[in-house]
């Protein structure tokens, strides 16, 4: 030994702890910011943080960095300063420019709000509440400080202080009694909240700050007036805590309330808050830029601090020591050893070789190796080296080999990759048993290094220089490179070391010397050619990888296949076959177009046996021999697997060798497959030139056989009427094609595949390619046509389908039903008849009637049609609508039988109407109509298609046209005499209700107008309906004037009469008084008359005889007034008041000596005057009268003696027997008045 | 993850630290967790042994027990040699007072340590709590915990 070991150079820490927590960090500052170590970027960071605080303005900071590379040391290194920085914190400060800060920094108090979100939360993430976790931070960092109650913080504390200050308290107290609890003895948050319930409840508001920057801002005065510079809020495990409830409204509250307290309450309220966020993950966009600064640990380019930090975590040097390590370094540096690295470096990580770390860091992001944290991993994996009593024995650096002695390392890649580390155990078995000598140390250090570097680079092979380096191979008498290059030329015979000659040597992992390695050489040099062929053609077709023909499932099983060929996907089938079989070289039938034999052994192939133009066949060249060794090392692992995997002795690794190098060997023949089509021979019945070595450069079997498809079928269908589509013609778009062209209402993706594709196939037009417009030259259509011209009793569908299918047309099938159908319906002269069972035939007008999915099966031939044309239907539909013509087009007869349904539409509804008018004409002149070539026409007009319509004609008319235009005369008319069904029936009603006597002139004309009112005659020539019309109107018109003029004379005499009997009033009074006094009888018909006589309420000027042939009154042309009656009641009148008088006279004479008033007196003087008695007499007097009747005891009684008499027959002979009996009778009468009134005397008035 | 895996965890803690935050959701027979685990490690502790008594007021003991188990997971902290394995047996207490589990993740997880809590079988757990008439919700108990473990933290017993 030569140098001093390295153990007693350096001083191993003791209590590594490599997972900090702010919390626990935070409790012992001095030490956290002494164990910080402040590389060359942390440091730059660190400044930008501490001037920014020194600024006093507020700030915040986003520290990203990957999973385990210390930010929270970064954060509680950068709190312990800011929130705790006293003069022994700042000592320990490791970097001197960071130490100097503390003239401006220390004692500067920042109030501290240290927040861990790992663990924080809600029981539903979406309820996290971020400034919840905030406040309850706070309210603990104030206990913490000790200033709990100088600072009311939360909306709690000041919910409690608004209740303290409050007159409710009393209220509150006893509500929050009443729940049974104490007020005094809750703490502020159940306090908070039973006030929060009951302002709540009584709607009682308070008012207290509560958003998040108010808060803040009250706390911040707070800390402000108790000494706090400012704040600083420190947030760890921010990534995490966003994780928890991502796309959610507390999400965006994270940011509103990072973007408060590190951007609005410094800059707008310039409040003194720094924040610092530590992620894995970057700020969200919101936070970027101007809100928060992005600091990012260990970027790219600070490689080397994690070299700095490691060292330093795990060991001190020995300051005493330090010309001992510059031995070390000057020892290597004259071996040309590390000389790329400068002392300062080498002491930094000293007793490390450089490499050690790279080739550590890239172990741990090895995807090979799982769950190794980063740094963290890293410190402990040094740390246990340093544990090493042997290494630390040495006199040499610890080099990348060494890494391995690490236990935990060791222990982790064996568990993470078991087949390797095995591999590398092998090589180190195979090493020793090498005669190496002196340099048996080296070259395991060699194959270590190799394996670690393996792990960290994979196949990446490491320079000659580089290993020297690494392993640190000393200068002999021969130079270490050499040395180290000698060494692994002696290494060939190991498997897992490989050397390449400026280029560099690898690592590996191989079994080569082991006992399953053995089995399978000893397969593998039995392998006979036959078997190579064998296990060949199986290997072209192995199903589980890329294989060339994959999907085909083995040899001679054709295997159908679609391929693309115009972008039509057309079937075919495809073969693997060791040799060509005679069934593959005949001819193509059926819906296939196309036939690919796949050869597995070359063959010499003669084009003219192929029978089809679409055949071709594919023959590989001879296989190359490394293809041979390859196929002949994928038979030996198939006999070594079969072996090895029947037996339970054998080991997993084993099996999994195996199964490895089954796979490796698979791949490496499959990636050879092409090459060997590549190299081949591609035949056709035309002998094609096809090249295979295009062909062949796809790995995609699809795409081979859409090259050679696309050939084949080029040079065969010659007849196609069209070109390649752009879109993919799939078999849905004939249907599509169909629907969009023929189908009413189309759907948008049927219209869509018309655009698409229904130019390119001739079957409508580039500027309006939705409508079905045939181009002339269609190659099919003339097909179609030239077929039916040769044959046009008909041509077979299925003829048609077979002709089209093949070579020069090979269309689809659904394609030729497409054209088919087109044809026909193009052509309105032709149709398809449909198979016995199948009723009806498909024509040009019934095409978009097709299920076009259940339809093919019926089709039977193609023929020129039979059918009724539009153009001999024409003459007919003339009568209906003259308009009307010939038409050749499926577009022009339809629209022409449209122009003739809707016509005949319009008249059904016309006839409805007339039919309707008539009847009720025919009820008003009450006549019987007959309809017979009204009823005929209706069922013509309710046809609904010319072919319909037509057979009417014949059924109907007999195809008799002149019938069929009586028929329409007769609707004209009927048609005439309904229009002016209003009219006639006015008239009629009027004429009916007119009353006229018999000998007034009119009467006569009324007669001769009903005679001429005859409905039968007006529909045989409606020309009399208008004429009768006129007639009438004269006739109204005269009546008119006479009516008016009569009525209103009437009336004039009936005025006159009334007159005269209002004037006889007063003497019909008296001679009712009379009657109460038994002297008269009373007047009778007096109403009557005065009823008779009533005026007409009508206006007479007014009267409207336009409507009614009658006024209101009922007054007829004629009538006369009573005036006979009147003058004979005037005169009964006149003769009863005089008989009156004389009777009154009578009865008032007796009484004359009792009048004191002098009124009877006045009576009997003026007896001959009428008027003046008539004024006497009034009901005063009457009872006047009969007061002085009692006086006199005179009793008047009516004697019923005359009505017995009334009626009686007598004769002369009987005259005196009458009498006498008549005088009896009032004899009888008086005596029994007299009996009933004693004492009176008694006046009797005989009725 | 398995049982196998966090008897492979704990096996390897057992022998020397390692990075990381290892905190776990037990759920299954207490019996069977302390038979995969390694025996001298393990420290068990009980949420029911520090719940202060006497006091109805759910948010004011919710309070009073985070600052028993933050102080608590200090001191044992504070008295570790080597490393360990802190057993909450009765972590379903955590859940019904809706605690949330940052002091474990402040006080006490490391390099050297790991927590595992403990909650009884779900499904005979709920028949018991049927048969004492006690209200018992499964999924609000295993939601808590998944809330704040990842889906690879919790291990159900017998699920290899």
């Amino acid at each position: 030994m030569n140098r001093t070991r390295i153990g007693d150079l350096i001083q191993i820490k003791e209590g590594l702890e490599a997972t900090l927590s702010l919390a626990n960090a935070i409790k012992t500052p001095d030490i956290t910011v002494g164990s910080y170590i402040f590389t060359n970027s942390i440091s730059r960071y660190m400044k930008i943080i501490l001037d920014a605080v020194i600024k006093g303005h507020g700030a915040g900071f986003w520290i990203q960095a990957e999973y385990g590379a210390g930010k929270t040391h970064f954060l509680s290194t950068l709190a312990s300063l800011l929130a705790y920085g006293d003069e022994k914190v700042w000592k320990n400060v490791q970097d001197d420019e960071i130490r100097n800060y503390r003239q401006s920094l220390t004692n500067y108090k920042l109030f501290p709000v240290l927040i861990n979100l790992k663990g924080e939360g809600k029981p539903d993430p979406m309820n996290d509440d971020l400034f919840e976790v905030i406040e309850k931070k706070i309210e603990d960092s104030l206990e913490e400080c000790g200033i709990r109650d100088k600072v009311k913080l939360t909306s709690d504390d000041k919910m409690v202080g608004w209740y303290r200050e409050n007159p409710l308290r009393g209220d509150i107290d006893e509500y929050i009694r009443k729940n049974g609890l104490d007020p005094i003895r809750m703490d502020n948050d159940s306090l908070a909240s039973y006030i929060r319930k009951y302002c709540d409840e009584r709607r009682v508001k308070i008012n207290i700050p509560t958003s998040i920057k108010e808060t803040l801002k009250s706390v911040y005065d707070q800390l402000n007036g108790i000494g706090y510079n400012g704040m600083l809020f420190v947030i760890d495990e921010f990534a995490g805590w966003q994780r928890r409830h991502p796309d959610s409204k507390a999400y965006a509250t994270d940011e509103e309330v990072l973007e408060t307290i590190a951007w609005i309450l410094p800059r707008e309220m310039g409040l003194n808050i720094y924040t610092m966020v530590a992620s894995a993950g970057e700020p969200p966009a919101k936070l970027r830029g101007d809100r928060f600064r992005s600091i990012y640990l260990f970027a790219e380019g600070s490689e080397r601090e994690f070299d700095l930090i490691v060292s330093r975590r795990v060991r001190n040097i020995i300051d005493e020591k330090k010309y001992e390590i510059k031995e070390y370094y000057e020892y290597y540096r004259s071996n040309g050893l590390l000389k790329k690295i400068s002392e300062e470096y080498f002491f930094q990580i000293f007793p490390f070789q450089p490499s050690c770390f790279d080739v550590m860091r890239r172990v741990l992001k090895s995807p090979m190796l799982e769950n190794l944290a980063s740094t963290r991993s890293a410190i402990y994996y040094i740390y246990n080296i340093l544990g090493n009593s042997t290494i630390l024995n040495r006199d040499t650096l610890i080099r990348v080999c060494d890494l391995l002695s690490s236990q935990d390392l060791l222990q982790d890649i064996q568990n993470s990759l078991p087949i390797e580390y095995r591999s590398y155990r092998d090589a180190i078995e195979s090493i020793k048993s090498l005669d190496l000598k002196n340099y048996m140390d080296l070259s395991e250090d060699i194959a270590t290094t190799l394996f670690m570097w393996y792990i960290a680079n994979k196949d990446k092979p490491l320079s000659l220089g580089e290993l020297t380096d690494m392993v640190l191979a000393p200068d002999t008498l021969i130079k270490n490179t050499d040395n180290v290059e000698y060494i692994l030329s002696m290494l060939v015979d190991v498997p897992q070391i490989k050397y390449i000659k400026d280029k560099g040597a690898v690592f590996i992992p191989s079994r080569e010397n082991s006992e399953v390695i053995k089995t399978f050489n000893r397969y593998k040099k039995k392998v006979s050619d036959a078997e190579i062929r064998d296990y060949w053609l199986r290997l072209l077709y192995i199903d589980g990888f890329s294989s060339l023909f994959m999907s085909i499932e083995g040899p001679d099983r054709p295997k159908k296949r679609k391929v693309f060929f115009k972008n039509i996907e057309y079937p075919g089938e495809v073969i693997l076959s060791r040799t060509l079989r005679d069934e593959y070289l005949g001819e193509i039938n059926g819906d296939s177009h196309f036939r690919i034999v796949f050869l597995s052994e070359p063959a010499d192939i003669d084009p003219a046996k192929l029978a089809d133009v679409r055949i071709a066949v594919c023959v590989p060249s001879d296989l190359p021999d490394t293809l041979k060794d390859r196929i002949r090392e994928y038979c030996a692992i198939s006999k070594t697997k079969d072996e090895y995997f029947r037996s339970d002795q054998r080991s997993d690794d084993d099996k999994e060798w195996i199964k490895n190098k089954e796979k490796e060997t698979i791949i490496n023949i499959i990636r050879e497959q092409r090459s060997v089509y590549r190299d081949g021979k591609v035949f056709t019945n035309q002998m094609l030139p096809i090249d295979t070595k295009k062909v062949f450069t796809s790995t995609d079997l699809d795409q081979i056989l859409s090259s050679i498809v696309g050939t084949l079928l080029s040079s065969s269908y010659t007849k196609q009427p069209f070109d390649t589509f752009k879109r993919k013609f799939s078999e849905n778009e004939a249907r599509k094609l169909f629907e969009g062209f023929f189908k009413a209402n189309p759907k948008r993706n049927a219209l869509d595949a018309c655009r698409n594709y229904g130019p390119n196939l001739a079957l409508s037009l580039d500027d309006d390619p939705e409508k079905f417009h045939p181009m002339n030259d269609n190659s099919i259509f003339q097909f179609l046509r030239a077929k039916l011209d040769e044959k046009p009793e008909g041509v077979p569908v299925w003829r048609i389908y077979k002709e089209l299918e093949d070579p020069p047309y090979g269309l689809l099938k659904n394609l030729i039903t497409l054209y088919i159908l087109a044809f026909v319906r193009a052509n309105t002269n032709t149709e398809i008849r449909l198979k016995s069972g199948s009723i009806g035939r498909i024509n040009s007008f019934n095409i978009e009637k097709i299920d076009w999915n259940n339809f093919e099966k019926d089709l039977d031939i193609l023929v020129k049609s039979t059918d009724v044309s539009w153009n001999d239907v024409v003459i007919y539909a003339r009568k209906i609508l003259p308009d009307l013509k010939n038409a050749y087009s499926v577009e022009e007869i339809k629209e022409q039988e449209k122009k003739l349904i809707e016509r005949l539409k319009e008249l059904l509804e016309e006839y409805e109407k007339i039919k309707e008018d008539i009847k009720r004409l025919s009820n008003a002149f009450r006549e019987e109509i007959t309809y017979t070539g009204l009823d005929r026409l209706k069922k013509l007009l309710e046809t609904t298609n010319y072919r319909e319509f037509y057979g009417l004609i014949e059924d109907l008319y007999s195809k008799d046209v002149s019938e069929l235009g009586k028929d329409i005369r007769e609707f004209t008319c009927f048609k005439e005499v309904a229009d002016k069904s209003l009219a006639l029936l006015s008239m009629k009603t009027y004429v009916e209700k007119m009353r006229i006597q018999q000998d007034d002139p009119l009467f006569k004309d009324r007669e001769n107008l009903i005679e001429e009112m005859r409905l039968s005659s007006l529909i045989k020539d409606p020309s009399l309906a208008d004429r009768l019309i006129d007639d009438f109107e004269g006739f109204k018109r005269r009546y008119a004037i006479r009516y008016k003029k009569t009525h209103e004379g009437y009336y004039r005499e009936l005025d006159d009469l009334r007159k005269r009997l209002e004037s006889i009033k007063g003497r019909i009074e008296t001679i009712n008084r009379f009657e109460k006094l038994g002297v008269s009888t009373p007047v009778k018909g007096y109403n009557d008359l005065i009823t008779k006589i009533k005026p007409c309420k009508a206006d007479v000027n007014v009267i409207n005889v336009e409507t009614e042939p009658i006024c209101t009154c009922g007054f007829q042309i004629g009538m006369k007034a009573p005036v006979e009656d009147v003058n004979r009641f005037i005169e009964n009148v006149e003769n009863m008041l005089r008989v009156g008088i004389n009777n009154l006279i009578q009865i008032i004479k007796p009484l004359e000596h009792l009048d004191d008033r002098r009124i009877l007196n006045k009576i009997i003087e003026k007896k001959d005057y009428v008027l003046e008695v008539c004024e006497l007499i009034d009901d005063g007097v009457v009872d006047y009268i009969k007061h002085l009747q009692n006086t006199a005891n005179i009793i008047q009684i009516e004697g019923l003696v005359l009505e017995r008499f009334s009626g009686r027959f007598i004769d002369e002979e009987s005259v005196y027997s009458v009498v006498e009996e008549f005088k009896r009778m009032i004899e009888s009468e008086m005596e029994r008045a007299k009996r009933n009134n004693p004492g009176k005397k008694v006046r009797m008035v005989l009725r | 993850m398995n049982q196998k895996d966090l008897k492979s965890i704990a096996d390897k803690l057992k022998d020397r630290p390692f990075p990381g935050k290892r905190v776990f959701l037990w759920i299954g027979s207490i019996d069977r967790l302390r038979n995969i685990l390694p025996s001298d490690i393990v420290k068990t502790i009980r949420i029911s042994d520090i719940l202060p008594l006497l006091e109805s007021d759910d948010k004011k003991l919710q309070r009073m027990i985070k600052r028993s188990i933050d102080s608590m997971l200090q001191q044992i902290r504070y008295e570790l040699k080597g490393q360990q394995i802190l057993l909450v047996e009765d972590a379903v207490l955590l859940a019904r007072y809706s605690l949330e589990i940052a002091g474990f993740f402040d006080w006490y997880v490391g390099d050297r340590t790991m927590v595992i809590f403990s909650i009884p079988d779900l499904d005979g757990a709920e028949k018991v709590a049927n048969e004492y008439n006690i209200k018992f919700n499964k999924n609000a108990l295993l939601d808590y915990f998944k809330s704040h473990l990842d889906s690879e933290n919790i291990i159900w017993e017998g699920v290899e």
